[in-house]
């Protein structure tokens, strides 16, 4: 279960984040729905730990993980984070880009997921190249690998699919549909665009102005 | 990238007065060694291999300079670690301090701790520790200011990615520090260079380094071309660490002026580095206050600080026209260098001479100017020779900063050439042309090793006169000279600091 309470964020007078009160109460896929500038990123930043709320608790489980007191640590909340924009590193190579949430797995495991994930996102052979060797597609897929590897409890996607051709868009919501929410407790997936909404989850909260509708 | 699009004729005259000031004192050493040669004089190239005493002196500044460098950096990393987690409050205003004191000369510092150390007693105020501390304390904040351009060039989105999966600790180790790199590794070789370069505070505090052996050949023998073969040896190190170097700074140039974006989180560190942040701060905070408090005592009353200035008055006026002269004939040059740099072709090869050009040492820019006619504004040339391309990466800094398609559109709607220049990208440019100025007309009135050299006869500027006065100590009239010379680095720091961080606002409101 995911539960935020009484939840606000401002960024000097902009209030981005408006009182939010919403429960998550079965694992599944959920959309967040909204124009662009409604808060939809703040409030996937504050679940994911990066942004600290000025009121209110963001509860996963019983577990509180963020108040205005304090925040538990991003890395401590078993979440993938699939960014906007790629946010590759450009000085590690795909390979190590999508291994590096991965610790505490055997070398020989660490292999077998990264090979089945490239293979499955059609990155094979793409691996030792560094980000700036790849197109922007590819970019996109491999920062999904990044966010799904470690198996998160919860993913968190902003706009995922922002400025992606429609075929390559296509592909991979049938990949987050079929293979990523069948692996994935919570997943939470951020959109303006309504038909993307519906094609990924029947469970679609509508946000504006920072409040949840 | 945005393209100021001058006749191409201009540009090509403007980057040819670029390279013949910069290289020219160079060029007119190598012409003269190479006539030298052909008469048959071989035997001063033995000059050029250092042995025996001069062996030894080169070794002892090459041990200096990389002390200096490594243990500045050490504690500029850690303070400008601090500085980038606390970017507003305190933090705030201390991270522009720091900036601004980069353009403090130092022989300021020097006078300082000279003053300190003489009053406390408590060690020799001479000696090769004392010159590391001193040079540590005189290149700090360029150290933290270029490791915080690094840190702050590092996109937030790739830290929070990495904060998502590992501890802050991880994420600074393996995302954030190799990611500032380039800005950190250029700083480390320029301030070895910058350092090997240097003789006035080793000289200041009794310390033989082989720059000085230069300026004392020159004075010696009357002879440039015994400098420039004396110099061969800090020129050849200084195109061997550039050549590993200028891949960094060119990378640290580019990036560091991209328009900051969001703010990451603040990332939480272990105990044991926020106390060495801590400890790195005490010393930087040290470094403020004691060229601060010292020139103050030191100076006595305002009254013979305005007396002390009042006896310099003919050298402050001619190095103020002498600097705002550099500060205003360095635009065009650099503009139209700035612009040839962001070019992927023929950039490539001005990268690596304009990197070169900003550690060749200044005796040696001195040694070849003596070889042309000879001026009372022959120091101008001198601070264009030195100052001219870093003038030429604060303008490709707000280049860079520039939004293309503003360029773009100007370009497309203009109904002429010039007013597209005039109106558009001009205004553009206006923040980075007079921070460039700015920061030509402070570091020209610093300037010391090659003004001493070409100063014409019945001629002083304050910087020459400050150095001669400090051999004999720190006096009183000394420390005022230096604490006028601090108020008009400090000022006109804080002016350029202001109108580049606001986008050029305020020129635009001050025109209206």
């Amino acid at each position: 279960m995911i539960r935020v309470k009484n939840t606000s964020k401002s960024f000097g007078k902009v209030l981005a984040v408006d009182a939010v009160t919403f429960e998550i109460k079965e694992p599944g896929v959920s959309a967040i729905m909204g124009p662009s500038g409604c808060g939809k990123t703040t409030l996937l930043r504050l679940f994911a730990g990066l942004e600290v709320p000025d009121e209110g608790e963001i509860y996963f489980g019983e577990d509180l993980v963020s108040s205005k007191k304090g925040c538990l640590a991003p890395h401590l909340r078993n979440m993938g984070f699939v960014f906007q924009v790629p946010a590759l590193w450009p000085h590690m190579t795909v390979a190590e880009n999508i291994l590096f949430s991965l610790s505490g797995v055997s070398t020989e495991e660490k292999k077998e997921r990264l090979q089945l994930l490239l293979e499955k996102l059609d990155l094979a052979g793409l691996e030792r190249r560094f980000p700036d060797e790849i197109s922007g597609g590819q970019a996109r897929r491999v920062a999904l690998a990044r966010s799904v590897i470690a198996k998160p409890k919860c993913l968190l996607l902003d706009e995922p699919l922002t400025n992606v051709d429609m075929d390559l868009k296509k592909r991979l919501l049938d990949f987050i549909k079929n293979e990523v929410a069948a692996s994935t407790p919570y997943l939470i997936y951020v959109t303006h665009d309504i038909e993307e909404a519906k094609s990924i989850s029947q469970n679609i909260l509508f946000m504006d102005s920072g409040k949840i509708r | 990238m945005p393209r100021l699009s001058s006749p191409s004729l201009i540009h090509k005259t403007l980057l040819l007065i670029f390279a013949a000031i910069v290289f020219g004192p160079l060029a007119a050493l190598f012409t003269g060694l190479f006539k030298a040669l052909a008469a048959g004089n071989f035997s001063l190239l033995s000059l050029a291999l250092p042995t025996g005493r001069r062996l030894v002196l080169l070794a002892n500044s090459l041990s200096l300079a990389f002390l200096v460098a490594v243990s500045a950096m050490l504690i500029g990393v850690l303070v400008a670690l601090y500085l980038w987690r606390f970017k507003s409050g305190v933090g705030r205003y201390l991270r522009w301090l720091i900036i601004l004191l980069v353009s403090l000369p130092p022989y300021i510092h020097a006078l300082s701790w000279m003053s300190v150390l003489g009053r406390l007693k408590i060690m020799p105020a001479e000696g090769f520790w004392v010159s590391w501390w001193v040079e540590l304390m005189a290149y700090l904040p360029l150290a933290v200011g270029l490791s915080l351009f690094g840190l702050d060039a590092v996109e937030p989105v790739l830290i929070e990615a990495g904060r998502l999966a590992r501890p802050d600790i991880e994420t600074l180790k393996k995302i954030i520090l190799p990611l500032a790199f380039p800005a950190i590794s250029a700083c480390a070789g320029l301030l070895f260079l910058l350092s090997l370069m240097d003789f006035s505070i080793p000289s200041l505090f009794s310390i033989n380094v082989y720059a000085l052996e230069i300026f004392a050949e020159y004075s010696a023998t009357n002879d440039p071309i015994r400098a420039l073969l004396l110099g061969a040896p800090l020129l050849a190190l200084a195109v061997i660490v550039i050549m590993f170097v200028q891949r960094s700074i060119r990378s640290a140039a580019l990036t560091i002026s991209r328009p900051a974006g969001r703010e990451p989180a603040f990332l939480i560190f272990p105990e044991w580095l926020n106390w060495l942040q801590k400890s790195a701060l005490m010393i930087i905070i040290i470094q403020i206050l004691v060229p601060l408090i010292s020139l103050i005592a030191s100076a006595g009353s305002l009254k013979s600080v305005a007396q002390s200035a009042l006896q310099a008055k003919n050298e402050i006026t001619f190095s103020f026209w002498l600097s705002i002269t550099a500060g205003l004939l360095c635009l065009a040059p650099a503009c139209a260098m700035a612009e040839e740099l962001t070019d992927r072709g023929t950039g490539n090869y001005w990268w690596f001479l304009v990197v070169l050009a900003l550690v060749i040492p200044g005796s040696l820019v001195g040694a070849g100017l003596i070889l042309l006619p000879v001026g009372v504004w022959l120091p101008v040339i001198a601070y264009l020779s030195r100052f001219l391309p870093l003038a030429a990466l604060v303008i490709l800094a707000k280049l860079r900063r520039t939004d293309p398609l503003l360029v773009e559109a100007s370009r497309v709607h203009q109904p002429d050439n010039f007013s597209g220049w005039w109106r558009v990208r001009l205004p553009l440019l206006g923040p980075g042309l007079w921070a460039a100025g700015c920061l030509v007309f402070i570091f020209s009135l610093g300037e010391l090793a090659a003004t001493i050299m070409v100063t014409p006869p019945g001629y002083n500027t304050l910087a020459v006169r400050i150095y001669n006065y400090l051999h004999y100590g720190a006096s009183a009239q000394v420390a005022g000279l230096c604490l006028v010379m601090a108020a008009i680095f400090l000022g006109t720091g804080a002016l350029m600091l202001l109108i580049f961080s606001s986008g050029g606002r305020l020129i635009k409101l001050g025109a209206r």
